[in-house]
Order: C-alpha cells, then sequence, then structure tokens
C-alpha cells in the first residue's frame, strides 16, 4: 500500500468525453486538494472521487487544513508547448498548519460530486507544525496532455 | 534578482491573477466574442507573469514547521503513435 506515482483518474477523464458528458470545468477556482498519506494506493484506472476508495481514509487534516482540502484558486487552461493541453494554478500556501505525513494530494470537484480530477504524489511525506503547508506547481504545469501526434 | 525586482514581479503576478479572475467572469456572465478576446488575453499575460515569477522565485528558507511541496507535472501522452501498427 503506497503512492508510487501521480496520475489522470481516467474514470472521470472517460465520463467527461463519452455519453456521460460530466461538466468539469477546468476554469472554475472551486476545485479542491486533499492530502493523503502513504497508506492508500492510488488506481488510475479505477479511482473516481474524493470520499470513494481509496479516497475515503487515509486522509491528511488537522489545525489549519480541514478534511477535504483547499481550494485551488487561479486555475488556468492553456497550450503550453505546442500541442499540449496544460492545466496550472495559483500555488497552494495555507499559514499556521500542523499536518502528519502529506504524501499525496488529490485534486477534485468540489462543485461536482467531488469527482476525482488528477492525483499528485509529493515523492516524500511532509508535515507542518504551526506552519506554512504549501505547493508550488511546477512552470509546466499541475498536469499537461500532450496531444501532439 | 534584488528585493526590489521580486516585489515588482510580486505585484505583477498579483495583478495578473487579478486581471484573469476578473476576465473569467466577465466570460461566464456574458460569452460573446469580446468577453472571449479579453479572457484569452487576461490568461496569456497571466500564463507570462507565473513564467517569470516562478523564473526568478528566490528559493525561500523555510521556517521551522514549514512544509513546501514541490511536485513535478503530471504527465500524459494522448497522440497517436506514428508507423506501422
Amino acid at each position: 500500500m503506497a503512492i508510487t506515482v501521480s496520475g489522470l483518474l481516467f474514470p472521470t477523464w472517460r465520463d467527461i468525453l463519452d455519453t456521460s458528458q460530466i461538466a468539469i470545468d477546468l476554469d472554475l477556482d472551486t476545485h479542491k486538494i486533499a492530502l493523503f498519506n502513504n497508506s492508500i494506493t492510488p488506481n488510475y484506472s479505477t479511482d473516481t472521487a474524493y470520499g470513494a476508495a481509496p479516497y475515503n481514509a487515509n486522509e491528511v487534516s488537522g489545525t489549519g487544513w480541514s478534511a477535504g482540502g483547499v481550494v485551488v484558486t487561479g486555475t488556468a487552461v492553456d497550450e503550453s508547448p505546442t500541442g499540449s493541453l496544460r492545466w496550472d494554478a495559483t500555488d497552494v500556501s495555507q499559514a499556521t498548519t500542523t499536518l502528519v505525513a502529506a504524501r499525496g494530494g488529490l485534486i477534485y470537484a468540489d462543485a461536482l460530486a467531488d469527482q476525482g480530477i488528477v492525483f499528485i504524489d509529493f515523492d516524500a511525506d511532509y508535515s507542518t507544525t504551526a506552519g506554512t503547508f504549501a505547493i508550488v506547481w511546477a512552470s509546466t504545469g499541475i498536469f499537461a496532455i500532450d496531444l501532439t501526434p | 534578482m534584488g528585493r526590489r525586482e521580486e516585489l515588482l514581479a510580486e505585484l505583477v503576478l498579483v495583478d495578473a491573477e487579478e486581471a484573469f479572475m476578473a476576465a473569467k467572469a466577465a466570460r461566464r456572465e456574458n460569452d460573446n466574442p469580446k468577453t472571449l478576446a479579453a479572457f484569452n488575453k487576461a490568461r496569456d499575460a497571466l500564463t507570462a507573469a507565473r513564467a517569470e515569477h516562478r523564473a526568478n522565485r528566490p528559493a525561500k528558507p523555510a521556517k521551522a514547521g514549514d512544509a513546501t511541496v514541490s511536485p513535478k507535472t503530471v504527465s500524459a501522452k494522448a497522440a497517436a503513435q506514428k508507423g506501422a501498427g
């Protein structure tokens, strides 16, 4: 049981494109990121939502960071590099938190049945003690889908 | 980069983020070519401001008790492969 890699949640992306036509709007500023410890094992082929296994246990929360996580703001979709769809957002910075061993974060659609979008592997455990928990997104964004042939 | 330049880059980023949020709201309120053009312009300005800010961001010494995660971009490849299958 462990987090070993980041990934997009396949069921969500399938349902965006198929008959389900779920309305994930990546421009919304209501999506949230919830933290989890290394006791979960994401399965990107089957995982669906926050609150559904494995994202229904082993959540990291504490002072300054409630269960369910914090809102990801400043979301923007653009093309970068050429032919790739990039999703970016304002860096997360939550002050005065006390958290233990956050190993990864699920970004999910809080306004759409908590549908999971992407899970991010932090590669290590991160803890705070009355301190700021920050997530600094890469210049290449939160995720990028290469659509070039 | 000096402290003054850092602060200016921070201000440019904050302004770009606010302008983008306003353009986003305007587009939702009234989706037409004008709001779309303004949205795209604000988004591109924000992207540029973010790139500048991230490229020149000083490595802040974390206070005791802080944690900063710097995850890699999640990459996916959706393209068809070239050549015979």
